[in-house]
């Protein structure tokens, strides 16, 4: 559900799909990034993390601007005003967590699993697309930075390394769940404006985590991608509210521009 | 945790500036979380942190010119070599009058420190 | 080693009446260092729960440039808290993470006026606007005078944040109140509700504090006198934009104060949380995680954000 406003330059049905999933999750992450201000370690921590957020936000305003046009309106029209079941989001981003651990082992996934994501998008024939994907990973070389310097001194004590090893295995569905493509992939693919599906990317990244979590048994984890997520069409249980929340100003005056 | 001291530098001639202290468990966190305390908003394009216990930070013996020393100021070239009568003509109109006994020498604490005051040397 | 001292209480107010700032590492004497703390401190916390309100606004912000300006200010004032923290634990020898801790105990809490996260977006808009220009109003006057170098630095580098806060949220302010009827009503009652909170934000009207602070240098004015600026340049422009304002003597709701409450309990909870991250990045003989500072907050309202 791209909806009909088609004011970008991105005109093919498959590929408008992929991108709306990739806003979505850019947008939700970076709103989940936003809940730590102020209730993370240590303030420094909450500054760093609030930045990601903002970035993250902007990568998605950047996105559904390609397929609605970069106006307000329409932008706000699919960011905002869709019902559940039109959002292309993965669950790793719509879960909600209290648990600093599990943030932070989220957002090191999510890095790095956009990174492979938005790196295939470096080759997109379409150059507005292209354009915006060198943009985007040009920046996400601070998010890694940030979390991976945060990740060097939690792993190297016994306490805290075993904190986000738990959270790790308790995330990894979700995680892995992040390269489930939307149903309308193929049709990408097979048109030349994604040079391959994201699953193929899964691999890339398991190498990643390895390194970055090398005393973790990945393989006892591997294989249990998100079940139920249904190539992104079902929600997770935590996104009914978020999603009362993102819609509680708006549904007062629908009339009103803020 | 260290204290880190912040020194940014904006481009072109600037110079070093402390702008605040940051604390974090190591040098490498320490200069990522810098990043988006100092500079998210391209405040400089270069950055110092230095371990606040790194710091030299040398006493007042070095850091103030005494007035008997005024000789040392760039304009102090012409002051006379011993105290003898003044030459107002050859001085800075706004300046104390050197031949003044009780400004010679004058020990100051209270940080009123008052390096124009021409000292005469003995 | 301190690097300057002074020898007797009348020597230390001639320095400050003649303009002179105090250093860190100066021998200050210790009602003077006891006070620009608890200044400093109050600031912080003012901007760190201005923070927290303004982050649980950006999931419901109506639109996603609104929501990246809300974590934008977010951001900005915990970056002010966090510089503000920093001064102050260089003046009581203690940590941002005590003085954090010592907030979420109850103690050094600011005034209740600072709140925003009651009621709805139009409320959201008037105190991002009214709310932001009456610290800056605040933070210009001490901006101006104050004795505590390092402080007023910190003030110096955040005014253009600030003010740029103000700015922006007179746009949205403007554009709300010339919107729909339904949002112009809105503003309305978000004005009505939260003025008398706003007037509250300068601070009591308590002489004493005041006094010792002005005999300090520490600030120029009076509470009363930054507020009655702050009304005379503000009630025009509202009344420029078709809002009244309500009557000065009505009552501050204990809500205001509860809502702090709420505020401050759920960054306790969170920050208890996160102990082991602390733990975890402190050194074996770091006496980071309970450092025990001979400096107190002190319990009580206080005036200042």
């Amino acid at each position: 559900m791209t909806g009909r406003v088609d004011d970008g330059p991105v005109g093919s049905p498959s590929l408008r799909a992929h991108l709306l999933a990739l806003a979505d999750d850019e947008h939700l992450m970076g709103q989940r990034h936003a809940e730590w201000v102020g209730a993370g370690p240590f303030l420094e921590e909450d500054l760093a993390l609030a930045g990601v957020g903002l970035d993250e936000l902007s990568h998605a305003a950047e996105l559904y601007g390609l397929l609605v046009g970069r106006s307000d309106e329409p932008v706000d029209r699919l960011a905002i005003h869709r019902s559940p079941e039109a959002y292309r989001s993965c669950w790793l981003v719509e879960y909600e967590t209290a648990e600093w651990a599990r943030a932070a082992v989220r957002h090191w996934c999510h890095d790095t699993a956009e990174q492979l994501r938005w790196e295939q998008l470096t080759a997109c024939p379409i150059p507005e697309v292209a354009a915006l994907a060198t943009q985007v990973l040009s920046e996400e070389v601070d998010h890694r930075a940030h979390i991976d310097r945060v990740l060097d001194v939690l792993l190297d004590g016994a306490e805290s390394r075993r904190r986000i090893e738990f959270a790790l295995a308790e995330l990894w569905p979700l995680a892995v769940g992040q390269f489930d493509p939307v149903v309308e992939e193929p049709a990408a693919v097979a048109e030349g404006l994604l040079p391959a599906s994201i699953t193929s990317l899964v691999p890339r990244w398991l190498v990643l985590a390895a390194e970055r979590f090398p005393t973790v048994d990945l393989g006892r984890l591997e294989g249990s991608c998100a079940p139920g997520q249904d190539a992104r069409t079902v929600r997770h249980c935590d996104f009914a509210v978020v999603h009362r929340r993102m819609r509680s100003v708006v549904d007062v005056d629908p009339a009103a521009r803020w | 945790m260290t204290i880190y001291e912040v020194f940014l530098k904006r481009d072109g001639l600037a110079e070093f500036r402390h702008v605040g202290s940051i604390e974090a468990a190591t040098d490498e966190l320490a200069s990522v979380l810098a990043r988006e305390c100092y500079l998210r908003r391209s405040e400089g394009d270069r950055l110092w942190l230095v371990r606040r216990s790194d710091v030299i930070d040398p006493d007042d013996g070095v850091l103030f010119l005494p007035a008997t020393r005024a000789r040392r100021l760039l304009d102090g070239w012409d002051d006379p070599p011993v105290a003898t009568a003044p030459m107002p003509d050859r001085l800075d109109p706004d300046r104390p009058d050197p031949g003044r006994s009780d400004h010679a020498g004058r020990s100051d604490d209270a940080g009123d420190r008052d390096q124009a005051s021409v000292g005469a040397e003995d | 080693m301190p690097r300057r001292r002074w020898t007797s209480p009348g020597h230390f107010a001639s320095f400050l009446d003649a303009g002179g700032l105090v250093e860190v590492d100066d021998e200050m004497p210790d009602p003077y260092r006891r006070a620009a703390f608890r200044l400093v401190v109050r600031h912080a916390n003012g901007e760190l729960l201005a923070a927290l309100a303004d982050r649980d606004w950006v999931a419901k912000a109506p639109g996603l440039r609104l929501k990246m300006v809300a974590l934008a200010r977010a951001q900005d004032e915990l970056g002010h808290a966090r510089s503000l923290y920093r001064v102050a634990a260089d003046l009581g020898g203690g940590t941002d993470g005590r003085l954090l801790d010592d907030l979420v105990a109850g103690r050094g809490r600011p005034a209740e006026g600072i709140l925003r996260r009651s009621g709805d977006w139009a409320e959201r808009v008037v105190v991002d606007h009214l709310a932001d220009s009456a610290a800056l109003a605040v933070q210009r006057s001490i901006a101006t005078r104050c004795s505590y170098g390092p402080y007023r630095r910190a003030l110096l580098a955040m005014l253009p944040e600030e003010e740029a806060h103000v700015a922006v949220g007179l746009t949205r302010l403007q554009r709300a109140a010339l919107g729909t009827p339904r949002q112009r009503l809105a503003i309305q009652a978000a004005v009505d509700r939260r003025w008398q909170p706003l007037l509250a934000s300068f601070g009591p009207d308590d002489a004493a504090e005041d006094d010792e602070l002005q005999r300090w240098r520490l600030i120029a004015e009076p509470n009363a006198a930054v507020r009655d600026r702050w009304v005379a340049q503000t009630v025009p422009l509202l009344d420029e934009l078709g809002l009244s304002t309500p009557e000065r003597d009505v009552a501050v709701g204990a809500e205001a104060d509860a809502e702090v409450a709420r505020l401050i309990d759920e960054a306790a909870g969170r920050r208890q949380r996160t102990a082991w991250v602390r733990r975890a990045m402190a050194r074996p003989a770091d006496p980071w995680v309970d450092q025990v500072a001979p400096v107190s907050a002190g319990a009580g309202a206080g005036g200042r954000r």
